[in-house]
């Protein structure tokens, strides 16, 4: 059995199409490659065309062979001799099943439903999208629900978060790095000088009003303009240094050294991504925390508007201020090992997403045995429980445009998102990384193990033989642990 | 009694003051009004400063007994006069403004009130608001707008005509091209505004309300007031039906900027059966009334609520509402008289704040609640006139326990009292703050 793979993006075209559309189907291909190759012989295409001549190959050999195209249907390869499947992220509760978009008049494949006709199955990430994809398919259209895979984690079980010894952790890693302790925050300055706001103002306010009943006038002391601390204990001749005081640019990327401690909680998205709702995740952050010196944030952002995502970070930020809490943004790319330090580091991972496909970050981090805070809404139904995270509350059905049409008309739906929910789980949370140590283990290995028995290696390989090729043997499960690479690969997913 | 009243809005030329900053207070003024009357010999000022404390001079030499009630917010309240000053306020948000922005000790709220030792406001959310930050024994009245007994006149009378004569601006979504106001065109024409429809003079004179109509009075300058989400869950609930009509009564002195927009967020739901009116008209009260009869709903879908006088006016007077339970609704909004809609907090600003800060929280209105509620008031409104008929008589009562003059009346008299017995003994009542606030 032969498994030809192919994605619009190749690995030699990776690095110029981070953060653009699509991208992160090379990653889904990375992921699945080393779990089909215990099924069968993989090939990566640069060319969907070369699977037709590879089908032919087979055809004549007798060997059964597939393409499996990882791109949005509606970028499916058709019109090939070799049996095509789209194997596809959504995060929908429909799917587009009509031309109703100007954008997509050219190209017929926009209704959905013709791709799928055509390809005669599919693969999808959730059950959600199964549901998507059978309410217009019909229930008995062939299709299934394989997440992307992911390899039993390596590091040892954790037993409490790292970042709670009491002398922190300092981690050194090599990014753009900005730190609400380094931004001078001033949330006077959102104040242009000449600006009349109607209240009147007498000079003799400030005698009267400098002390009524025991309310001083000074100002809140601020917490955000600070250097003590931000790095850890002076070394002057570590190359790694604390963050640089920041402005309205991203920072440059250097060797950065961060002092963490207290509760770390993390989020690898891309801000753009208006779903992603980062808005919610970072200012219920700062209010469930503005009093809490020891709660950091990490926002490890990609995607191409990074410039705006900074400015749009200090302005949220600014409104909030002053605050006790720290918010520290990571911009861009960073190394294996970097990231596989920052999920060391992360006492949980949160997600506030409207809707999603999977959330490969979101998975990752659960795998290495990071509780989550997260809405169990779209495909994370299919893993997001009490048991591993601290539910959001979302809604479905509020109104959204299909992502890739011409954004002018709501035709689809996503969730509304509950925040002060969303402020409910932090502070809970925050209290069970504090005085809860057992539910807090508990939770980190059960994260671990409903992540294998979500996505584990051997699950989907199993789901893959039986969509796939079930009239083949499926291989001896002997791959667990054996497919060392894999988690270094997904460790690069943004 | 003297009570001395002001307000920043002139009741002159009423059309050209909405939307102002405290145009509203106005309102609120004229309805308070009566219930002062009654109370005492009322007087407004106009300029606070030159005639307030003259007159309570002349009251003292007489032995009257006189109070200065501005209606205002307490940073706009004069607070260095010799005569015993209460704002009467309102507000809507979790948390009282408790800062000092700007560089003006007026912009906390706690201060000026701290100094002025009393308060009227809204309802007992506010009241609670300002406990929170003021202490429990901190004198604040809910008081709101009286405006029940007024609006009894319409209630149980014959329907009127279903027609509704307007002189102003209708803009009617289903005889609208809704296509020239989509993004892409709003955005080309930004930073103008793109023109309104060519044929929105053509509708003047009489508007069909037949129907289930849905009446939402608001300044849709006003962000809690929340225009998009209530005009894109009509069309999604009403997708197929017809005889649904949303009919939004502009307050404001100039929304020609907005309504491009708001008809974009029709045609952001695709098309849709039902109909939606924009009304930019200033209504004399024969119209407005004729409005109000022809409504089958109030319509709020408001993120924050101080009291909120159009919903008070139609329930008081049995149209039964479609709104959430939150803030000041809580004292009058409940499933007897109301399609309640779902919300939960999210974090906000203070109004006034010019930076914008991030420092109370307000309501996230649920949408799909809000679609849903929509559906069940239109089927009740069609299909249990029964149930239709008690939610109305439920309005009538729950507004006349919450803003009746039979209620008011003794409770302003017995605040306003104490106010003077406490001013006569020099006391300034200023209990201490509550411990743990800042």
């Amino acid at each position: 059995m032969k498994f030809l793979l192919y994605a619009q993006v190749d690995r030699n075209s990776i690095g110029e199409h981070l953060g653009a559309a699509d991208y992160s189907y090379f990653f889904l291909l990375r992921a699945f490659a080393p779990v089909l190759a215990e099924l069968g012989e993989v090939i990566e295409l640069s060319d969907s065309q070369q699977a037709d001549v590879i089908h032919g190959q087979c055809t004549q050999r007798g060997e059964r062979c597939v393409l499996l195209s990882f791109a949005p249907p509606h970028k499916t390869p058709l019109g090939l001799t070799c049996p095509t499947v789209p194997v596809f992220a959504w995060e929908y509760p429909e799917i587009p099943e009509r031309i109703e978009e100007a954008c997509w008049r050219d190209d017929p494949r926009h209704d959905w439903r013709y791709v799928f006709s055509t390809t005669g199955r599919a693969i999808c990430l959730s059950t959600h999208t199964v549901e998507a994809v059978r309410r217009s398919m019909g229930r008995t259209y062939p299709i299934a629900a394989i997440p992307s895979p992911i390899a039993p984690s390596l590091t040892p079980p954790r037993t409490h978060p790292a970042s709670l010894l009491p002398e922190g952790i300092t981690w050194r890693l090599n990014a753009a790095v900005s730190d609400s302790y380094r931004m001078g925050l001033n949330v006077d300055a959102m104040l242009h000088p000449e600006t009349q706001d109607g209240t009147p103002f007498d000079p003799s306010d400030l005698r009267d009003f400098s002390e009524v009943n025991g309310l001083s006038l000074e100002k809140a002391p601020v917490h955000s303009l600070r250097y003590m601390d931000v790095g850890g204990s002076s070394l002057e001749d570590d190359p790694y240094q604390p963050p640089l005081a920041c402005d309205w640019n991203v920072p440059p990327s250097m060797p950065v050294r961060l002092h963490l401690h207290g509760v770390v909680y993390t989020s690898v998205l891309t801000a753009s991504s208006g779903r992603k709702n980062w808005e919610d995740l970072v200012t219920a952050f700062c209010w469930a925390f503005r009093d809490t010196e020891d709660a950091t944030l990490i926002l490890k952002l990609t995607g191409r508007d990074l410039p705006h995502n900074h400015r749009h970070l200090l302005m949220m930020l600014t409104k909030h201020a002053p605050f006790k809490c720290r918010v520290i943004a990571i911009y861009g790319y960073v190394s294996d090992d970097d990231y596989a330090a920052l999920v060391g580091a992360s006492t949980f991972y949160v997600n506030a997403s409207l809707c999603e496909g999977q959330c490969l970050p979101l998975v990752e981090f659960l795998n290495e045995g990071v509780p989550a805070i997260a809405p169990d809404n779209t495909a994370m139904a299919d893993y997001i429980s009490d048991d591993i995270a601290f539910v959001v509350k979302s809604y479905p059905g509020t109104p959204t445009m299909w992502p890739h049409g011409d954004h002018e008309i709501n035709r689809t739906s996503y969730c509304q998102l509950d925040w002060g929910s969303l402020v409910e789980a932090y502070r809970r949370s925050y209290s069970v990384a504090h005085q809860d140590p057992g539910l807090y283990r508990q939770m980190a290995h059960c994260a671990r193990q409903t992540i294998q028995d979500y996505c584990g290696n051997d699950i989907v390989t199993t789901a893959l033989h039986t969509f796939l090729c079930p009239e083949l043997p499926l291989p001896m499960q002997a791959t667990s642990g054996a497919v060392v690479s894999d988690s270094r690969l997904l460790a690069a997913t943004p | 009694m003297i009570l001395l009243v002001h307000t920043s809005t002139s009741a002159d030329n009423i059309p050209q003051q909405l939307g102002r900053p405290e145009y509203s207070y106005r309102f609120v003024l004229r309805e308070f009004m009566p219930l002062l009357k009654q109370l005492g010999t009322v007087v407004e000022v106009a300029d606070p400063a030159d005639e307030v404390d003259p007159i309570y001079r002349d009251c003292l030499a007489r032995g009257e007994s006189c109070l200065f009630l501005c209606f205002l917010p307490p940073n706009k309240t004069p607070i260095n006069l010799d005569c015993p000053t209460i704002p009467v306020f309102a507000w809507e948000f979790e948390t009282l403004p408790n800062e000092a922005f700007g560089g003006k000790p007026r912009n906390d709220w706690r201060r000026i009130l701290a100094k002025l030792g009393s308060a009227i406001t809204h309802s007992s959310y506010t009241v609670e608001c300002v406990h929170a930050q003021l202490g429990n024994d901190f004198p604040v009245a809910s008081i709101p707008a009286p405006l029940w007994d007024r609006m009894q006149a319409l209630h149980n009378t014959p329907s009127p005509s279903r027609a509704l004569t307007v002189n102003g601006l209708v803009v009617d979504s289903t005889r609208t091209d809704l296509s020239a106001y989509c993004k892409s065109k709003l955005l080309a024409a930004a930073p103008d505004a793109l023109p309104l429809p060519p044929n929105f003079h053509e509708y003047q004179g009489s508007i069909n309300l037949d129907g289930v109509v849905y009446t939402a009075v608001l300044n849709p300058y006003d962000a809690r007031k929340d225009w998009p989400q209530m005009i894109n869950a009509f069309c999604e609930a009403f997708r197929n039906t017809p005889d649904a009509t949303l009919l939004i009564k502009l307050t404001h002195h100039d929304p020609a900027d907005l309504i491009p927009e708001m008809l974009e967020a029709i045609y952001t739901m695709g098309p849709s059966a039902c109909r939606v009116l924009l009304v930019h008209a200033y209504l004399e009260e024969t119209q407005y009334n004729a409005l109000l009869r022809n409504t089958t709903y109030a319509l709020s879908v408001s993120r924050g609520e101080g009291q909120c006088l159009p919903l008070m006016e139609y329930m008081s007077a049995g149209v039964p509402a479609v709104a959430c339970r939150h803030t000041s609704m809580l004292d009058y909004i409940d499933d007897d008289c109301a399609f309640v809609i779902d919300s939960s907090l999210q974090i906000g600003a203070w109004p006034h704040d010019q930076r914008q800060a991030y420092r109370t929280l307000r309501q996230r209105v649920h949408y799909q609640s809000l679609v849903n509620a929509y559906r069940c008031s239109y089927y009740v409104a069609r299909h249990e006139p029964e149930v239709y008929r008690s939610m109305s008589e439920a309005a009538v009562g729950s507004l006349k326990r919450y803003c009746s003059n039979a209620v008011l009346l003794p409770r302003l008299r017995q605040f306003l009292e104490e106010r003077i017995s406490s001013s006569s003994t020099g006391e300034k009542s200023t209990p201490s703050l509550s411990a743990g606030a800042t």
